[in-house]
């Protein structure tokens, strides 16, 4: 896996916001971190296969950051993944002795990213649970979802490419998919509770 | 769920798309209908988790690629990590010993072995003793030729005779001379059933093996030293001048 140009941490951070090369930012925050994850996961207890199970979840957080605008460059990716990293293997830590509790409480944070973190964190809960809603779609929902809310094609190319009848077929089918989604979202008292929680800010 | 608004309308207050009416129209609902809100947050949450399923996809692919091309010393590298570092102290340590060892080598030589084991024998005097005889006296004064020609005039030499013509010998580094006369004191005590200089004879015949470059008659008298724990030059070597002088018979 050899990238001829590094790219910078505002590149990268781009590129995954905008959604353009996403796989290289990916590749390279791989090839420059993965074994400095690795090492610190192993050095806390952890196996080579604990991390990476681990660092998946990682980028997925760092990933979250980027979207909701929680990555503004005030300290390095790096610094970043790992201060996520360290705050998910000791959440991990935690709930392996089975001295955890249902909502972990992280780091203490001394400044604003790492408390951007820490929330982002928190909320990572839910997003697996509905990620596992959502993967218990049928195929046809997920694929026309993924391809209009994370591939960001217009109707008209998925129409074409999914070979529907006509764009109004294709958008019907689009809001039953979604409202399939949110039902179970919110047909489940566990998500349902928190989301009440987390609105009456508890 | 709230039937005012559908998940079409409330996805395009989201993202800001709706018109300004209506998003003005739900922000004020917002306000007031804690069950809008709620769908509100569902419906952030679920928009969220496609996204992310598509990442989640994305990420293992990429980790999946890594992994694949991952280097093997990589892998090595963190998997023995303190196997790696006890390596690496091993390896400094062979390091070390093989430059030591090195050393020890280039500077072990007879002449810096010598050097190490200058003990000069002295006449001994005791309080009260004020004859010497000519032998002594000239060993005392430095003047060894003399006392070698002394020891060549006497017919029946003494053991104490014979011995400070040997030590005469050491001195002007005539090395073959000083084994015939140490050995020659061995003799005579064998002859004689006594043990006169017995101790010393050992010692110095270990110097002149060296002056002479018989290192396997050195390191056999350095032995008979060692092994006799009341030998009173016992402290004066050791097991490293054994190997000192087994090295100079490698290296010469």
């Amino acid at each position: 896996m050899k990238q001829k140009k590094l790219f910078t941490d505002q590149e990268i951070s781009a590129m995954i916001r905008e959604k353009k090369n996403q796989n290289l930012a990916l590749n390279q925050l791989y090839m420059q971190y993965y074994e400095i994850m690795t090492h610190y996961v192993i050095k806390n207890s952890g196996s080579e296969a604990d991390a990476a199970d681990i660092i998946q979840e990682v980028m997925l957080v760092f990933v979250r950051l980027i979207e909701e605008g929680k990555f503004r460059g005030e300290a390095s990716i790096k610094t970043y993944l790992y201060s996520i990293l360290k705050n998910l293997w000791i959440s991990e830590i935690r709930k392996r002795k089975a001295t955890s509790q249902r909502h972990e409480k992280y780091q203490s944070q001394s400044n604003r990213w790492e408390s951007d973190i820490s929330e982002t964190l928190s909320q990572q809960e839910n997003i697996h649970f509905v990620m596992k809603l959502f993967s218990q779609l049928g195929e046809a929902c997920k694929t026309i979802l993924t391809l209009f809310y994370y591939e960001d094609l217009p109707l008209k190319e998925i129409c074409v490419k999914l070979e529907f009848s006509s764009e109004q077929v294709l958008r019907n089918k689009k809001y039953k998919c979604l409202k399939a989604l949110t039902d179970s979202v919110t047909n489940s008292p566990e998500i349902s509770s928190n989301l009440k929680k987390a609105l009456r800010h508890e | 769920m709230n039937n005012q608004y559908d998940l079409e309308q409330l996805e395009a207050y989201l993202h800001g798309t709706a018109n300004s009416e209506q998003q003005r129209q739900i922000q004020e609902a917002l306000e007031q209908d804690e069950e809008l809100k709620r769908q509100l947050a569902i419906l952030e949450l679920a928009l969220k988790s496609i996204r992310l399923s598509g990442w989640q996809d994305d990420i293992k692919l990429a980790q999946r690629t890594y992994l694949q091309n991952r280097k093997p010393e990589n892998l090595q590298v963190k998997q023995v990590f303190l196997g790696s570092w006890l390596g690496r102290i091993a390896a400094s340590l062979v390091f070390f010993l093989i430059g030591a060892l090195i050393l020890v080598v280039m500077s072990t030589s007879p002449e810096s072995f010598l050097e190490s084991k200058s003990i000069r024998y002295r006449v001994p005097v005791t309080r009260g003793t004020i004859e010497l005889s000519e032998m002594e006296q000239a060993y005392r004064r430095e003047k060894f030729e003399s006392v070698l020609s002394l020891h060549q005039r006497q017919t029946a030499p003494s053991q104490k005779s014979t011995f400070l013509a040997a030590m005469a010998a050491l001195e002007i580094e005539n090395g073959p001379q000083a084994i015939q006369l140490l050995q020659a004191v061995r003799i005579q005590n064998q002859e004689s059933d006594s043990m006169l200089y017995e101790d010393e004879v050992d010692f110095y015949l270990v110097k002149a093996f060296v002056m002479t470059g018989n290192f396997e008659e050195a390191q056999k008298e350095i032995q008979q030293i060692l092994r006799d724990p009341n030998h009173s030059y016992r402290g004066n070597l050791s097991r490293w001048d054994e190997w000192k002088v087994k090295i100079m018979n490698l290296k010469y």
